[in-house]
């Protein structure tokens, strides 16, 4: 399973480049606490705020109109920049959006694309790190909480989560409940059971297409 | 007259240092040419213009008659101030004191008043009223290593302080009475570049220092450190620093004794 | 210091406090215990009462404090007007400003600056109750919220002070030992390292009694560091269930894959939203 390890210890005897870990004479050391399972060499932090990659699908508010467009507020160390350029609609500040990073300047400035106006619905912030866990492995978790709670369930890797329809409430539990078990394994089939999803269900839910309701 | 700008040095003083060398061609272990000059301002009751290299300090000692502390009823206070004055340098600003201008006061104040040099027990007049001692020190040129400069100045003036009289409840200020110091207290500062160290860095060689330390010591006694920078040290590189103090404190002391 | 000769501070061996020269006060650390703060720890230390709380990494302001390619770290220690016997007045005062610098440039020799270009880290150390030794103390207590706060670090340091009274070396100068003692010496170490990253020193002594003391610092180490851990351990026990291990780890990310940020790759974490992306605009 893994071992709770702090800043400073030791965890591979090869440099490996990562973001919460640093390169000491070829050696990587942990730089947050987090939970490091030696035997599959996997490092999940406990919490560290939210970095930017390429593609990745981030949850913002509107936050300022400017000359070139929109600043968006992504709750996170960085902000967001929508372009007016290519844009369709407008936005007005407040606006809740789901939009996808398609630039990060030099200076960490995250340019968005796609804005995605959401609507109504209920947002809750988890740690960045544990955001992949809510997703699993092809959306494999996340298919199980939309399957188990009818509701629409859009996450952004900054770590918000918007959550609409269903059952809202369940939602968030069994979401809360994934993030304190984030490091342990077994988690996709424990959260089944606590929204009794069965394995038929899933597939079908899997198979049948994606209901919308917003 | 040419000068060249010390913000665009950093990199060739970097390769200098570990080549084991400094830009003005001292030692790691050489102090800049020291100027002490004691007596400059007439109106206080000691003085010194002190200059290490192109720094210079003015330190000016005023005394007056104040109330004592409440634990110590028969002693004269001692008071320590500096101001970095934007004269002396473009990066020092006008307003309130910066931090590097209240840590140089305290710094300064602490070697001083834990080797206890200044004579607080004589400077007893009658009950409730003692000697206030009031060194104010005024930097007017930065080239690195005002601390240092800033100490000397400092004991060099309360060592030709003059205490004036008291009578009648009026201070006379031209009956005088020298009052040297008991133990004089001598400063080193070093900084750390990369992994070398060098005392008394000049203004171009602390942009580059990831970290520096002075010593305040006496004869086999050590009365103060202050490490600054988020560089670090080694416990043993903590301690030869000290001996170096040591060995420097001759030097010093030579050039103090000439007062 | 005073080397004040009236007021007794060892008697039948034992200091005022019934400790030996070289045992430490009582510490408990509780991380995690403000809401809104990022990080967070509260640190009792005999009776020193100590809340740091670090906010980020987050927007510099103002503005011309930003550095481009790191984070700006700010620290600010102060000492409540309650927390002493005499009333103290609000705000900093010079003392204060100088323990802040202190505090700081031993946190940006630990702090990896470069994982949040263009951010601020925000610092505060309330001494709630003050007695004796509270920089080191808020420094240990800063230390575990920055942990807290998952801010990149290369170590937690811990912060100690050893000193003399009555000519005898000892370890956690408490008030009294503060103020009457003969000399003290506030220090931080980076464990990992062995590096001294804060130190000062205030008073009279011998090159010997200088390096004792040094090495008595050192020795104690450990005993402080174990209570940082089991501060976070705890935390993450509060905050996390423990529950029995199996194979299953899908989501947690292979440390060896990335050659960047711990994230899934795009195609499987974006199944996910692709598929209500279908509108373009609001409903």
């Amino acid at each position: 399973m893994g071992k709770l390890v702090i800043p400073g210890d030791l965890l591979l005897n090869k440099p490996v480049r990562n973001p919460y870990t640093y390169i000491k004479d070829e050696k990587t050391f942990a730089a947050v606490v987090g939970m490091f399972d030696e035997q599959q060499s996997k490092f999940m932090p406990i919490k560290a705020s939210y970095l930017p990659s390429l593609r990745d699908s981030v949850i913002g508010m509107i936050e300022e109109e400017k000359p070139i467009g929109y600043g968006v507020n992504l709750f996170s160390p960085y902000h967001g920049l929508l372009s007016s350029k290519s844009l369709r609609t407008t936005f007005n500040v407040g606006d809740i959006i789901l939009a996808e990073v398609f630039e990060i300047s030099e200076v960490k400035d995250i340019w968005l694309s796609r804005p995605m106006k959401l609507v109504g619905g209920e947002i809750i912030d988890v740690s960045p790190t544990k955001i992949s866990r809510v997703i699993g492995k092809h959306s494999s978790m996340l298919n199980v909480l939309k399957a188990g709670t009818g509701s629409n369930i859009l996450v952004g890797k900054n770590g918000l989560i918007w959550i609409k329809g269903g059952d809202v409430p369940k939602a968030i539990d069994a979401i809360q409940k994934i993030v304190r078990e984030a490091h342990t394994s077994g988690l996709t089939d424990r959260i089944m059971n606590y929204l009794n999803v069965t394995p038929e269900m899933l597939e079908k839910f899997q198979r049948a297409p994606q209901r919308e309701f917003y | 007259m040419v000068m060249v700008i010390d913000e665009l040095k950093k990199d060739a003083i970097r390769e200098l240092i570990k080549n084991g060398k400094r830009d003005d061609e001292r030692g790691f272990s050489d102090y800049r040419e020291i100027s002490i000059k004691t007596n400059v301002i007439s109106a206080a009751e000691g003085s010194a213009d002190v200059r290490i290299g192109k720094s210079r300090v003015i330190a000016g000692v005023k005394l007056e008659v104040v109330e004592p502390f409440l634990d110590r009823p028969t002693e004269g206070t001692l008071t320590v101030n500096a101001d970095l004055l934007p004269t002396a340098h473009e990066t020092f600003e006008e307003g309130p004191p910066s931090e590097e201008s209240i840590e140089l006061a305290r710094v300064v104040d602490r070697g001083i008043r834990a080797a206890e040099a200044v004579d607080l027990k004589s400077l007893f007049i009658e009950e409730g009223k003692v000697w206030g001692v009031f060194v104010d020190i005024y930097t007017i040129d930065h080239d690195g290593n005002l601390l240092d400069t800033a100490a000397l100045a400092a004991v060099a003036a309360l060592q030709t302080m003059k205490v004036p009289e008291y009578k009648d409840g009026k201070i006379v200020r031209e009956n005088l009475t020298p009052k040297p110091l008991i133990t004089i207290p001598t400063q080193c500062t070093f900084a750390k570049i990369g992994k070398e160290i060098i005392i008394d860095p000049t203004y171009a060689e602390e942009l580059v220092a990831d970290a520096r330390i002075t010593y305040c010591v006496g004869d086999n006694m050590l009365y103060a450190i202050q490490k600054a920078g988020s560089g670090s040290f080694s416990k043993e590189e903590i301690i030869s620093l000290l001996d170096k103090s040591f060995e420097q404190r001759k030097y010093l002391l030579s050039l103090l004794n000439k007062l | 210091m005073g080397g004040n000769s009236d007021v007794p501070l060892i008697v039948n061996g034992k200091r005022l406090d019934g400790r030996k020269m070289d045992e430490l006060r009582p510490i408990t650390i509780e991380a995690g215990v403000l809401n809104r703060a990022t990080g967070s720890a509260y640190l009792t230390w005999g009776k020193n009462k100590v809340l740091a709380a670090v906010y980020g990494p987050r927007e510099v302001f103002p503005k011309h404090e930003t550095n481009l390619y790191g984070s700006v770290v700010r620290c600010r220690y102060m000492m409540a007007p309650f927390s002493t016997e005499e009333h103290g007045r609000a705000g900093p005062n010079r003392r204060s400003r100088e323990i802040s610098k202190v505090m700081r440039e031993a946190f940006e020799n630990i702090i990896i600056k470069e994982v949040y270009p263009k951010t601020a880290i925000d610092i505060y150390v309330d001494i709630l109750e003050g007695q004796g030794s509270t920089r080191v103390a808020g420094l240990t207590a800063a230390a575990v919220a920055l942990a807290n706060a998952g801010i990149p670090m290369k170590d937690i340091p811990i912060g100690v002070s050893v000193g003399k009274i009555e000519n005898q070396i000892a370890v956690d100068m408490m008030k009294e030992e503060d103020n009457f003692g003969q000399a003290d010496i506030p220090l931080a170490i980076a464990p990992a390292s062995g590096e001294i990253i804060l130190l000062q020193m205030d008073g009279k002594m011998t090159r010997e009694e200088f390096v004792y003391a040094l090495d008595l610092a050192y020795a104690k180490v450990d005993e402080i560091r174990e209570k940082q851990i089991n501060a976070l351990r705890e935390f993450f026990k509060k905050s996390s269930a423990a529950v029995e291990n199996e194979q299953d780890n899908s989501g947690l990310n292979t440390i060896e894959q990335q050659s960047e940020p711990i994230q899934q790759s795009s195609e499987e974490s974006d199944a996910g939203n692709e598929a209500s992306r279908n509108e373009d605009s609001g409903y």
